[in-house]
């Protein structure tokens, strides 16, 4: 089975389905929240680990900023051209150069990392119900072990029992 | 000992005939620009004589200097041009690249003397002026721009010809095309390295002074004119 | 909210993109005509070279530098609002946001023609670029107008892809949609 799944009209009924899903037994890593709008409100938009992207932006400003250093004092300095005196290497004119690299080595490291994270683009297609465009909110358990499906499928109907809507996904 | 070209340029001598302007466009193929653009300030000459006057009518006196480019040791319009067209050369001059040159304009922005000239339109000789483009010196097409290069076809060829004779260049051997046409002498060039040629005499002259010497570009050309 | 509310609210919104009237194209024709236009002075600008513009000795630097700046500010001002909104944290600041990154990246792309305009060759602008030309030889690092171009760069980038791309990307990935 691919997915189990099951579409609550409020976040508050969604908060309570993640809980039980995970009284329930079910890892973090196995429980997916797909809403339209965001919930920030709410615990459960709000369990990523803490990533990489901050170290990894830095890293690539580091590299900029020594690309730039390199290229602006090196090509000066392949070329000796005369310049009447004044530093043939001159430091604040470079300065400008290296503060724009080190930018845009921040801007494209973030970048790739950004989509390196997400595995961004999906070959696979993902899981989706046209009705959390309605406003609904999606809480599902992705390749559930096939001996408990039938108890989550409790565990998520027990939260809501007159309005959730609870789907089985055999395959995608 | 490397050449440093210099020139000085003796004031009290200057009649304004404007000799050094003619020849230098016959030298350099500047084109000229029609009567209505010259109007408009679009006229490119390397060299130009300015006029001064002094005093109230009956008793005006009129002042000529002619300006050309200072070739600054620390000039302004080298470290802007952003493709090295405007650059510094071993013999001090500053050269202009006509090939590498996109037409920022930068560097007439930056020179304090306004001796860069723009080429606005592409330049025409109308038959038979094109029979006396000199062959030594390129043509430049629209969207360059241009200054003096204190003759430097002329400098290269008296460099040549000295070096095909195994012999250093004499003194006074090399012409700028300005000084060459000069009925009074008033233009001289020469190596300012060399302490025994006349250039350097007149740069240590207590008639010299520097145009616009405050600005810090460094200029190379010495005006040399009565003090009092 | 009903299935019906919000098949109201998305046929409200997405009705401009699918049904028009004629003065759509009326309007599109009309401004397609001054891109048109100024496409064409830039030709003849091209052509006859920069005499037409009007510039002259010993002013070099006249209005295409002056409205190159004059965009950028623009840019900037969409830029300092969405920071500033940021960093007071205002919820309420995400659709202004928008509109502000919009207008930056616009503004930009307006702003970076006008160097190009301004230059007496501008056939050949990719000389500011940085490789190394005509025996190896790199452009000015010392010269503003190769700064011009690594700060362009750097800022189109930053605003296309970290104020305004990333943190649709993020969300999307987080919530899967």
């Amino acid at each position: 089975m691919k997915a189990l799944y099951a579409l609550y009209s409020d976040p508050e009924t969604a908060q309570r389905a993640d809980d039980s899903l995970r009284k329930a037994g079910m890892a973090d890593r196995k429980i997916t929240v797909i809403s339209s709008e965001r919930f920030e409100a709410y615990e459960f938009s709000r369990r990523d680990k803490p990533t990489w992207i901050f170290w990894i932006a830095a890293g690539g400003g580091v590299l900029g900023l020594i690309v730039a250093y390199l290229l602006a004092s090196g090509t000066q300095k392949a070329w000796p051209l005369n310049t009447g005196g004044m530093p043939v290497v001159a430091m604040w004119p470079n300065i400008i150069i290296m503060f724009e690299l080190t930018m845009l080595g921040a801007i494209l490291a973030t970048v790739v990392s950004l989509l390196i994270t997400a595995r961004l683009p999906t070959f696979e297609s993902k899981l989706y119900d046209p009705e959390i465009s309605n406003g609904n909110i999606l809480v599902a358990v992705e390749n559930p072990p096939e001996d408990s499906v039938d108890r989550l499928e409790r565990t998520l109907r027990d939260v809501e029992p007159r309005t959730a809507r609870i789907t089985r996904i055999e395959s995608m | 000992m490397a050449h440093r070209w210099g020139m000085a340029v003796d004031l009290d001598r200057c009649t304004g005939c404007e000799a050094c302007v003619t020849a230098c466009r016959a030298e350099n193929n500047i084109p000229t620009v029609g009567p209505v653009q010259a109007a408009r300030g679009r006229a490119m000459h390397w060299i130009r004589v300015e006029r001064y006057y002094e005093g109230e009518f009956p008793d005006v006196r009129v002042k000529f200097r002619p300006v050309l480019c200072q070739q600054c040791d620390a000039a302004p319009c080298e470290p802007v041009c952003p493709t090295y067209a405007s650059h510094h050369t071993e013999e001090g001059l500053n050269a202009q690249v006509y090939n590498r040159c996109i037409g920022t304009r930068y560097c007439a922005n930056a020179c304090p003397y306004n001796v860069r000239f723009f080429n606005f339109a592409n330049p025409v000789w109308d038959r038979p002026l094109n029979l006396q483009l000199n062959p030594d010196v390129s043509v430049r097409e629209v969207g360059v721009m241009e200054k003096c290069t204190f003759c430097v076809q002329r400098i290269n060829a008296g460099k040549t010809q000295a070096k095909a004779e195994n012999r250093e260049v004499r003194d006074g051997e090399i012409q700028p095309a300005c000084a060459q046409a000069c009925p009074t002498t008033a233009i001289v060039f020469g190596d300012l390295n060399d302490p025994e040629s006349e250039v350097s005499h007149l740069s240590r002259s207590t008639r010299g002074t520097k145009l616009l010497e405050d600005v810090g570009a460094k200029p190379k050309i010495t005006y040399l004119q009565r003090q009092s | 909210m009903n299935r019906e509310e919000t098949n109201k609210i998305n046929d409200d919104l997405l009705r401009p993109l699918l049904q028009t009237s004629g003065w759509f194209y009326v309007i599109v024709v009309l401004l397609g005509g001054i891109i048109v236009a100024g496409l064409g002075s830039w030709l003849y600008q091209m052509s006859r070279g920069l005499v037409v513009a009007g510039i002259k000795w010993p002013v070099y630097w006249a209005f295409y530098v002056t409205n190159f700046v004059f965009w950028i500010g623009i840019s900037h001002a969409g830029t300092l609002i969405s920071a500033i909104l940021r960093l007071v944290n205002a919820t309420w600041r995400r659709p202004v946001t928008r509109c502000a990154e919009v207008i930056t990246v616009f503004a930009l792309m307006i702003g970076a023609m006008f160097p190009i305009i301004h230059l007496g060759r501008p056939w050949l602008f990719f000389w500011l670029m940085p490789y190394p030309s005509e025996r190896q030889i790199w452009p000015n690092f010392r010269s503003p107008l190769v700064w011009d171009f690594f700060a362009i760069s750097t800022y189109l980038t930053g605003s296309n892809f970290c104020t305004h791309c990333l943190p649709k990307l993020y969300r999307s990935s987080q919530f899967g949609s």
